[in-house]
């Protein structure tokens, strides 16, 4: 089967910020990456971590745990890889001046973006500009050959 | 989700039997862990990771959570027969430095 080109099809699907979507997430994430080249498992499990962390990012903070807010995700296939943009509505942040997670085990969390940022090859994120607008987290993955 | 807890020679094996532990699942896990610990007074804790195919963050946090609590009570946690995600997310963020793991539940347990 061929691989789709870059000028084929994008989808949009929307979820709200419940955690409750979880489960779909990954369902989706699976369902977009099941015709890809190459290591077909490596891709979708590291592209269902990262949108799970990135999901759980905004349903926590930016939206401050209100389960009806939207959360919209755009797929764009490219000839090497697929990228994901995750846009909300809610509080944005400054990714660069996160902290690097402890990893001793003295704290049981802020692992989430730093799992992100370790598993895809492009992360960027684009806060919104006013009231109404989004804000955009973009991350891309190269096939795993 | 369903846990199975089955006391081996003085220690705690606790299966997990769900399919995931993400952000849906790691509070209601961590507190039926902790009731557990408490119920049995169990000091030397085994995880059989096996039914579980997906974990975030959120659930790598529980089981920190777990480690902190058995550690101030002179215990323990290791896990057993973690999955191919499981595993690398576990080494991402080096938690095979803090908890000790292992391909199956009877070399683990021996190992207490």
């Amino acid at each position: 089967m061929e691989w789709k080109s870059e000028s084929a099809s994008k989808i949009d699907r929307f979820f709200t910020s419940n955690l409750s979507q979880l489960n779909l997430l990954r369902y989706f994430v699976a369902e977009v990456c099941q015709q890809v080249p190459g290591d077909k498992e490596t891709f979708t499990e590291i592209l269902q971590l990262a949108l799970n962390e990135i999901f759980c990012n905004i349903s926590s903070h930016a939206y401050n745990n209100k389960k009806d807010q939207p959360i919209l995700i755009r797929v764009k296939y490219q000839q090497e890889g697929i990228e994901f943009e995750v846009l909300d509505q809610g509080e944005p942040f400054d990714l660069y001046a996160l902290p690097i997670p402890n990893f001793s085990g003295k704290t049981e969390g802020g692992f989430g973006l730093y799992i992100v940022r370790k598993t895809v090859d492009r992360l960027e994120y684009i806060p919104k500009n006013g009231q109404g607008t989004w804000n955009h987290m973009i991350i891309y993955k190269q096939f795993v050959r | 989700m369903r846990l199975t807890p089955t006391l081996h020679d003085q220690v705690m094996v606790v299966t997990l039997e769900g399919d995931h532990l993400d952000a849906t699942e790691s509070k209601e896990f961590k507190e039926k862990i902790k009731a557990i610990i408490k119920e049995y007074h169990a000091k030397k804790l085994f995880l059989d990771f096996h039914h579980v195919n997906f974990i975030d963050s959120s659930g790598l946090g529980s089981l920190l959570s777990i480690l902190k609590v058995l550690n101030s009570e002179g215990g323990n946690v290791k896990i057993a027969c973690m999955t191919r995600q499981v595993r690398s997310v576990f080494e991402l963020i080096c938690m095979h430095k803090l908890i000790e793991t292992f391909n199956s539940v009877e070399e683990g347990v021996s190992s207490f």
